[in-house]
């Protein structure tokens, strides 16, 4: 039975590219060490048994948002899609929930005065749908889906573009991962008209996750999360999925100051 | 370098059916800009169009679809040839998937780093291709 060069651990048969305990490559019957500054522990939310579920989302919640560089350091980047999947969408459906909550209310306190974008009416049409009640039930029942079809969408684009920029040392999963537990980000929409600046956070910790779970510089990894948000549709629908609460909220309290 | 050593398919018991995912995934996002179509706000909302009065990259992605969808290849491959190509890769990718789950597998390509550094260059030129191509038919 082969063992991973770098932790020891048995490897499974057949061998995976990576060493399912610490991540290293492995490559013709041997691993070879991470490279430098590449993830090779936990992350509270992988230690729910221990930690309680509820401490555990707090305790990783607040490492991701105050040590982001640490956090990824750490983070396996093995172990298994469902973990990291249900931290994202659990973060981010509360963050979605709080932005479309203080977006109704702002409606209802202030009025249907839309912020203009650019005269683009179906971008103010849109905004409209979504700030209304209707919007409020949709992205209430359709807000997890959306965020899960949101975190495979930009993972698989992210991992795409890194593959193009020969900056994918590491699977799938180690990206998935990374824009998996970027969503705590998310979380700062609780604080009111901070939707907008959870969803530039999240980009930033995407970039800063990126570059430690591959290995890679902070410029491959920049380019791999900003490209895809300049020039792809597809990731505007999904970003805008999880920040229309955000915008939707800003703009009514935009437009009413500009009233 | 032989085709065989420079990509090598496996089946590793408990990898993740990531083909199966983002099929699944696309299935979903599909479903999303229908629904969007449904409530009469327009199905397309590409931010870099409405901006830059330019396509994106993946416009026409969704009208591509339905076309496939439609069994109209010739149609999709017309509204984003990238795209339709992407879908046509996916879809065995994703059959694959699920016939292996059953026996908790899943479908793993290893590729070279020799034919990776030679792709690279190419899937650039396709991807800039197929924009030029959308940016001149007005996509």
């Amino acid at each position: 039975m082969a063992t991973c060069s770098n932790c020891r651990q048995t490897l499974p048969d057949p061998p995976e590219s990576f060493c399912p305990s610490c991540g290293a490559i492995v490559g013709a019957g041997q691993a070879l060490p991470p490279p430098p500054g590449s993830a090779t522990g936990s992350v509270p939310w992988e230690e729910r048994e221990q930690r309680g579920f509820f401490g555990a989302f707090v305790d990783n919640s607040k490492e991701v948002l105050t040590g982001p560089t640490r956090f990824y350091q750490r983070m396996p980047v093995t172990g298994g899609i469902p973990s990291p999947l249900l931290y994202g969408v659990l973060a981010g459906y509360v963050g979605l929930l709080a932005s479309a909550l203080y977006s109704a209310g702002f409606k209802a306190a202030l009025g249907t005065t839309l912020w203009s974008l650019g005269g683009a009416k179906q971008m103010d049409r849109m905004l409209g749908l979504m700030q209304g009640g209707v919007g409020l039930l949709l992205q209430i029942v359709l807000g997890p889906i959306q965020i899960v079809v949101g975190l495979f969408l930009a993972a698989a684009i992210y991992h795409l573009l890194l593959m193009l920029f020969g900056g994918a040392r590491r699977g799938f999963e180690a990206t998935f991962r990374v824009v998996c537990y970027a969503q705590a980000a998310s979380l700062l929409g609780i604080i009111p008209v901070c939707g907008m600046l959870s969803g530039i956070y999240v980009l930033v910790l995407n970039i800063i996750g990126l570059s430690e779970a591959h290995g890679i510089g902070r410029g491959t990894a920049a380019a791999a999360v900003l490209v895809p948000f300049l020039l792809f549709c597809c990731c505007c629908l999904a970003g805008l999925g999880v920040m229309f609460g955000g915008i939707a909220g800003l703009a009514g309290l935009a437009g009413e100051m500009q009233r | 370098m032989s085709l065989g050593s420079a990509l090598r398919m496996t089946a590793p018991r408990g990898a993740t059916p990531l083909g199966l995912i983002l099929a699944a995934v696309s299935a979903a996002a599909k479903l999303m800009t229908v629904f969007v179509a449904a409530t009469g706000y327009g199905s397309a909302l590409c931010l870099f169009k409405l901006t830059t009065g330019c396509p994106c990259m993946t416009c026409g992605a969704t009208r591509a679809l339905n076309r496939l969808l439609e069994l109209d290849l010739g149609g999709a491959f017309v509204m984003n040839p990238l795209a339709t190509a992407a879908a046509l890769v996916l879809l065995p990718w994703a059959l694959t998937d699920a016939l292996l789950l059953i026996r908790g597998r899943a479908l793993g390509v290893e590729v070279s780093d020799a034919l990776a550094s030679a792709l690279r260059p190419l899937v650039l030129v396709a991807v800039f291709a197929n924009w030029g191509y959308l940016v001149a038919v007005g996509r």
